[in-house]
């Protein structure tokens, strides 16, 4: 079996990977951004990835990286007739309790949310998101406590239908 | 909200997506412009913006003399952006969003981000900051050493991390650590805790102290009113007092001065002393803060 080329990796993978971005970042354009850095450092060390059957990984660590150790400087602002902001569903098509709940997800700071996302999403186990975050099994649980201890406090009422 | 509601509702929002095509184009315009950086030698020259290695020794302002130390920039914060005021009283802007600054760090500033989170901010040539996270998960406080050997955190389990060892049930504020000990704001007083030594808590004269530091065998107080206070870190007896500008919100002690801030109407203005005050930078947004300075 011959391994897949870069191009056919991402023509594979774009989808799913773009769902994690969006996840992360909670917004379209920042998704596709993120998703696009990513797969780009990924490119570069593409002939060195051994297996190619963790370049997903690889791939979700390089975004996590970014979201969490780097500060875009401001852009600067441009007036427009148009709202941007499209509502605080980012113009998605959920349920009222699936919505409360994301939006409460979305207000977590950026590793807690990657720690949420890679653990209940992805469903990886703790040690993984510790390799993919490059923290410790303790962090993970440290973060994950606390993300559940925000979201209870935010929707004490929550009960998914 | 249990571990299956996130679940479920992770889920729905990712199939409720609308991806878009694949951008091979964007990449590879990425890969490009990566590959060309990487050709004339660089990509990012990550350089800490204020060189901890000037800290020398500190040796205040008294007992012993002050030797001015010239070319060192002042981190701040002015309207939530990390910026640097240069010795010829400039601020440079560094587009990066950050709570408060703790302190000067072994690579570059320390502060607390707009999350909460516990990082230390460096700045490259294009401007960008390269940050990484020094604690997982939103701090209460923090405080960095005046050598920036050393930070110190509260997190929010009032658990205080220090290099190596832990305290839980911690309370007051932080204010000073050297690394070893710490100096917290607790029922009107500043206290030196000096567990690791086995030395006893020092109860100080601080009632009106905004900021302190830990300044080898001496304490620094800065007060309210302007003054600034050596006080011997054994016995809690003041060895000396400069006056400085009055209105004074944060103090900043390094090897070469000390730093002011001073509110002055609706402005805040940033004065280095060392021991005379000079003011270097007035900030009309009323804003600005140093290390240290809530």
């Amino acid at each position: 079996v011959t391994a897949p080329t870069f191009a056919e990796f991402m023509a594979a993978r774009w989808a799913p990977l773009y769902r994690t971005a969006y996840l992360l970042t909670g917004g379209p354009h920042e998704a596709e951004e993120l998703l696009q850095s990513a797969l780009a450092k990924t490119c570069q060390r593409w002939e060195s990835l051994r297996d190619k059957g963790a370049a997903d990984a690889y791939v979700r660590r390089a975004m996590t990286h970014e979201l969490t150790s780097r500060w875009r400087r401001p852009r600067r602002e441009v007036t427009t007739d148009e709202v941007p902001d499209r509502g605080h569903d980012g113009g998605l098509a959920l349920r009222a309790d699936h919505l409360a709940l994301w939006a409460e997800v979305r207000r977590l700071p950026p590793r807690m949310r990657a720690t949420v996302v890679l653990r209940y999403f992805e469903d990886l186990t703790e040690a993984q998101p510790a390799q993919e975050l490059g923290c410790s099994i303790g962090s993970v649980k440290s973060q994950t406590h606390h993300a559940l201890r925000r979201l209870r406090a935010a929707l004490p009422d929550l009960e998914l239908l | 909200v249990s571990r299956t509601d996130l679940h479920e509702t992770l889920s729905a929002v990712a199939d409720a997506v609308v991806v878009p095509p694949p951008d091979r184009l964007g990449v590879e315009r990425r890969v490009r412009r990566a590959r060309r950086r990487r050709a004339v030698g660089g990509a990012l020259v990550a350089a800490a913006v204020v060189a901890a290695a000037v800290l020398a020794w500190p040796r205040g302002e008294a007992p012993a003399p002050v030797s001015p130390v010239g070319g060192e920039s002042v981190p701040v914060v002015v309207g939530g952006e990390l910026g640097l005021v240069s010795p010829g009283g400039s601020l440079e802007r560094t587009g990066l969003r950050l709570q408060r600054v703790v302190g000067v760090g072994k690579d570059g500033v320390v502060g607390i981000g707009p999350d909460g989170d516990l990082v230390e901010a460096q700045v490259g040539d294009d401007g960008l900051g390269e940050v990484r996270t020094l604690a997982d998960g939103p701090v209460r406080d923090a405080a960095a050493s005046t050598y920036g050997s050393a930070v110190a955190w509260v997190d929010e389990d009032r658990t205080l991390h220090l290099p190596g060892a832990t305290e839980t049930g911690f309370r007051g504020d932080l204010l000073a650590t050297d690394g070893d000990d710490w100096l917290v704001w607790r029922d009107g007083r500043v206290v030196l805790e000096r567990p690791k030594s086995g030395r006893q808590s020092v109860l100080l004269s601080g009632e009106r102290a905004v900021s302190a530091a830990i300044l080898g065998p001496f304490v620094a107080l800065g007060e309210a009113d302007g003054r600034r206070l050596s006080v011997d870190a054994d016995t809690g007896e003041v060895l000396s007092v400069h006056r400085g500008p009055v209105g004074a919100l944060g103090f900043w002690w390094t090897d070469g001065a000390t730093y002011v801030v001073a509110a002055e109407g609706g402005a805040r203005t940033l004065w280095r002393c060392a021991p005379g005050c000079r003011e270097v930078y007035r900030d009309p947004t009323g804003t600005l803060t140093i290390p240290g300075q809530e």
